[in-house]
Order: C-alpha cells, then structure tokens, then sequence
C-alpha cells in the first residue's frame, strides 16, 4: 500500500508586504480589507536568481534528510509546475540532473496550478504501483511572482512563491483517496498567463469554486462513506481567505476545521494544501482529512486523507 | 424573476449591511460600504435565486441594488 510518508518544504524568505502604506494607497484599500477579506499580510517572494528548479531541489533535500532516505533511493520524481525554468525541458529532469538522481528514476511533470496537488498525489501513486516502485517524491514549485503583474490588483496581492516535497512510500503515515476531479474547460480564460502576464476573471473563478466545491467534496464523503463530523481537517487551497470562509459556509463546517496558512506567504498554487498537511500530520490527533484544490482549468479534485495504511 | 423587496431581502440577510434602515438602493454598493468581494456573494446568491447567469457585461455594468434589478428585468 502507497501513501504519504511525509512532507518536507521551502519557503523562500524574501517577503514583500501587503499592508505597507504605500502598497495600501496604490490600491486604494484599506488593511482591515487585506486582513480580514485576502487574508494575505505578506507574500512569499523567491530570490531573483532562484528559479522553479531550485526552489524544487531545496523542497527534495529536505523531504529526504526528514525522511533519513538516500537520494538515490528515488525511483519516482514528479513535479506540479506551470511556470517552469524554460518550456523545455521539464523541471523534473533538472531537478534529477541537480539532485544527482539514478538513471532509473523516472521523473515527469504534471501541468496544474492550484488543483494539482491532489490530482499529483493520484498520479504519482499510481505510476508507482503500477511499475512496484517503493519510493517517489511529488514535488510542487509554482512561483508565481515570475508571471503577476506588480500592478495588477486583481492578482498582485495574492501570491507567494513556495515548494514542497511530498515522499510517497510503502510505509505510510497516511493512506490517500476516494478522489474526485472535475474540469470546467468552458472557463480555462478565467485564470490564463497571456504574453508573460497573469490575468484573472475574479468573478468566474469564484463562482465556480463557491458553487462546484462544497457540492464535490459532500460527494466524495458519500463515496467514501464519512459524514462531514468525522473529518477532523479540511485542507482547501488556500485561495484567498473570503474563498476559504466561503466554502467552509456552504460545507457548514466549524471553522476550527478549516485551517487558514495564508497570512504570511501568501496563496502558493499547488503547494498551499501540502503546506498545511505538512503541519497536520504532525499532530497525533488528527485521523481523517479531506484535501480540496481548485483553480487554473478551471479544474478541482478532491481526496480524503486517513492515518494508517 | 425577482422583485425589488426580494433582492433587498437576499441583501439583508447577507449580513454585510450593519444597519438595513440606512440601505439605499439606489446607491453604489462601495457607497453602502459593501465591499467587491461581498459584492460578488451578493451577485451570485441572486444568480442562484433567480437561476440567471450575469455575463461580464452585466456585471460592468451593476453598481447599485437598482442596476441589479434593471439588468434582471432586461433578462425577462
């Protein structure tokens, strides 16, 4: 049986400020807005001469030196990116190129943004199973600040560079699925990199996230026979704060199960549920999860999280 | 499609107006101190109460509680 094994990330120190004055007066916003509606106080901002590959690589060195693995123990790398080092080759391969990985380890990237995550996870294990691997790391680094646009408010006070590195093993903390994925492709404009700049419909990503997720993740828990008390964390994408309170409010859940990992990095795509999960499955407490990602596509998926395997 | 007393009361029960005796209708929602985030709550539970969809156009064009209920009237 594959599953997580555990969770290591990176996380750029570069911050730059949400709620400084003059990033305030540019946008004519005040900072209760910021706190209490974004909920992002400072973004997460890699060094200029950092790119995605090496916030990778650091992600990967530590999930190992956690892990007390061998790099050469890998057989399996798998990157979620959007914004690689170039548009070929994959960051994957530079990643296993930097890291001094096996010839025999196979590593691929996977394109999606904020849904990735779990979509990597089913990925990944199934690649792994289906070749009897043992040892796999998923790997997500999606700097956005190399796309958005400084001026753009729609997107400028959101994002945060980070990566993680999720080691997937058959000596599992915790088991992963039922899974559920889902794809509205009628709005893949709505969230779309044009010419080197991020632009976001706002409107159209909040509607289908607010409407299509509440109603996926009750239905993955029918699938997976739980009721909504017996999860202990529900692990969303950290989108934007309003986003996070707005399912929560439509799943009717308590907001001690929801937890809010935004405020000092920022809304860091594919690896905002992994840093949560990072922290939860640490705590002894914590039993049953679900985890939520949605965004670019528009596209979602959904998948339960249970201790043991 | 809604009527203006519905649309008001899909507005009070939000809870983003602290006091719905100084609403005005006529005004901005900026103007009512309802901010774009709340706004766009308040747009879609009226989209899913009427069972309409506002396109972008719709959407430039809403300010007021009054552009809601004009556009609405526009979709009959």
């Amino acid at each position: 049986m594959l599953g997580i094994q555990t969770i290591a990330s990176y996380v750029p120190n570069g911050r730059q400020s949400n709620i400084d004055s003059s990033t305030l007066a540019a946008f004519d916003i005040k900072e209760d807005f910021v706190r209490n509606k974004i909920g992002v106080l400072s973004r997460a901002v890699k060094d200029s001469g950092e790119d995605t590959s090496d916030l990778a690589l650091k992600a990967l060195r530590k999930v190992c030196e956690k892990a007390g693995i061998e790099l050469r123990e890998i057989q399996a790398l798998v990157v979620v990116t959007q914004n690689p080092d170039n548009n070929l080759p994959h960051v994957a391969a530079q990643v296993h190129g930097k890291a001094e990985l096996p010839d025999h380890c196979a590593a691929f990237d996977i394109s999606l943004g904020c849904s990735g995550y779990v979509y990597g996870l089913s990925i990944i294990t199934s690649f792994m199973a289906s070749n009897g691997f043992e040892r796999g790391v998923l790997i997500t680094a999606d700097p956005y600040s190399k796309i958005v646009d400084r001026a753009d408010k729609n997107t400028s006070l959101l994002f945060g560079d980070a990566a993680t590195a999720t080691l997937i093993s058959n000596r599992p903390i915790f088991a992963i699925g039922p899974f559920s994925f889902g794809t509205k492709g009628s709005l893949s404009d709505a969230l779309i990199c044009r010419d080197g700049k991020l632009h976001m419909n706002g409107r159209e990503v909040f509607n289908l996230t607010a409407t299509g997720v509440p109603p996926d993740i009750l239905n993955l828990l029918q699938v997976a026979g739980l009721n909504k008390d017996e999860v202990d964390l529900y692990l969303l994408h950290q989108g934007s704060k309003y986003i996070v309170d707005t399912i929560r409010g439509r799943l009717g859940v308590p907001a001690e199960k929801v937890p809010l990992g935004l405020e000092e990095v920022g809304n860091t795509v594919s690896s905002s549920i992994p840093l949560l999960l990072e922290s939860a499955i640490s705590r002894d407490s914590i039993t049953t999860m679900v985890l939520s990602g949605f965004g670019v596509g528009l596209s979602w998926a959904s998948c339960v999280c249970k201790k043991g395997s | 499609m809604l009527s203006m007393s519905q649309l008001t009361e899909i507005v009070a029960s939000s809870g983003f107006v602290a006091d719905m005796s100084k609403f005005d209708s006529a005004q901005s929602f900026k103007d009512n101190d309802i901010d774009s985030l709340d706004v766009m709550t308040l747009l879609l539970q009226v989209e899913e109460a009427a069972k309409v969809k506002f396109s972008d156009e719709d959407f430039d064009r809403i300010r007021s509680l009054n552009d809601v209920h004009a556009v609405l009237e526009g979709k009959r």
